[in-house]
């Protein structure tokens, strides 16, 4: 009779705890992911989508992406005055993102796609070892190659658009003040329009990106 | 069974008494004196000395390693540091934004305010010499002698934990050579 019981019940129990396994239950988690929002009309998801934003929210172990990257992030060119772009960011093609992880081996670099876009999935790489140095050198429209290298290592962050995020002002309405804590977008190159591609080239938009805005560094 | 309750609710009832005057009784005026090591030392900033050599404080170690806007470069930190590449303290000056202008001394000075308020009575300890410095949890975290999420991010005897060392140990001892091999060197 109590085996009976076991039986029916254990089953209904299972049936009623599903809906909770199947939600977020990290609230810092869910949090970060419902503040990056919608995906972008016209957008779908895949290689093109969500530039700027901080890939591994949910490319990481706690979903909800079913694909896993180690680290990843958009390269942009710099704001400038280029009336394709209207000023506005645009993702950098073609851009060799180089990698010196903390054992001091330089992991293969990788290409960035025509929005910006470049990640590493953690199934090609395993486990990356902390603090991270970083290089980006790709091709400018005048014909000429740019480098750059991140000041600081990274310690543990493996998502660029945790901490390069678009820059808001205490006073710009509808955003958390982040002006002190980010450094901006990553960016090929200073603000000069000649640096700046067209914007047709490429199979998505890679013009303006819904980056929220004051998205703040989260380390749990 | 019954003699238990009325023992059990004495016992609960002593015990909510205790916390109450616990809490209600702590000084407001009390203040914790900390002796903390050279405030010159740990702001040196990074430049080239009449000599030659570089020269480097403690602080130029500490934002190199540890003040990242991923790390310690955070507000809600409790070593939280301020940086020229990292985060910045809310100010009117423009420039001061991250990889923008110099650490300004507001923020050297917060800084410090940081490192030596981590542990205060600790700290005076350690200044003192009756405790070690790797007492503290400036260099055990780094040197990964308990958890630390960042991992280890100091080796024992390299420069930046010479440089670390010798400005805990005084000012007879403090190598500023070690502070600027340390930002060049693992």
């Amino acid at each position: 009779m109590r085996i009976g019981h076991i039986a029916l019940t254990l089953p209904l129990l299972l049936v009623a705890l599903a809906p909770v396994a199947a939600c977020d239950l990290d609230p810092v988690h869910a949090n970060l992911v419902s503040q990056l929002g919608p995906e972008a009309p016209g957008i779908p998801k895949g290689e093109f989508h969500r530039a700027g934003q901080p890939c591994v929210v949910c490319h990481g172990d706690d979903g909800p992406a079913s694909e896993k990257f180690a680290v990843a992030g958009t390269v942009f060119y710099g704001p400038g005055t280029n009336p394709n772009v209207n000023g506005q960011l645009m993702g950098a093609g073609s851009v060799n993102v180089y990698i010196e992880d903390g054992s001091g081996a330089m992991i293969p670099p990788v290409t960035t796609n025509c929005v910006g876009n470049w990640w590493i999935k953690a199934s090609d790489i395993g486990t990356l070892q902390f603090p991270l140095l970083v290089t980006i050198s790709g091709p400018t429209l005048g014909g000429g190659t740019q480098q750059q290298t991140m000041r600081t290592q990274i310690g543990r962050e493996p998502s660029c658009g945790m901490c390069h995020q678009v820059q808001s002002y205490p006073d710009q309405p509808g955003a958390i003040a982040n002006y002190y804590e980010t450094p901006g977008v990553v960016y090929l190159t200073g603000d000069d329009p000649k640096y700046q591609g067209d914007p047709t080239t490429c199979a998505m938009s890679p013009v303006n990106p819904p980056i929220p805005l004051g998205l703040g560094p989260v380390s749990p | 069974m019954r003699a238990i309750f009325p023992m059990f609710a004495a016992l609960s009832a002593a015990v909510i008494v205790a916390l109450g005057v616990a809490c209600s009784s702590f000084d407001q005026n009390a203040v914790t004196e900390v002796t903390g090591p050279d405030y010159g030392e740990f702001s040196i900033t990074n430049s080239i000395g009449a000599d030659g050599a570089t020269n480097a404080g403690v602080d130029a170690v500490l934002e190199q390693r540890c003040a990242s806007l991923d790390c310690h470069g955070q507000m809600g930190r409790a070593l939280r540091l301020f940086s020229q590449s990292g985060l910045r303290l809310i100010s009117q000056d423009a420039a001061n934004v991250p990889g923008g202008a110099p650490t300004t001394q507001t923020e050297l000075v917060a800084n410090y305010q940081a490192v030596i308020g981590l542990q205060p009575e600790l700290m005076t300890e350690v200044v003192q010499g009756n405790e070690p410095p790797t007492a503290l949890l400036l260099l055990r975290k780094p040197l990964q002698l308990e958890r630390h999420k960042g991992g280890q991010v100091i080796v024992p005897g390299s420069n930046a934990y010479d440089c670390i060392v010798s400005w805990l140990g005084g000012p007879s001892n403090f190598s500023e050579r070690a502070c600027a091999l340390a930002l060049t060197s693992p």
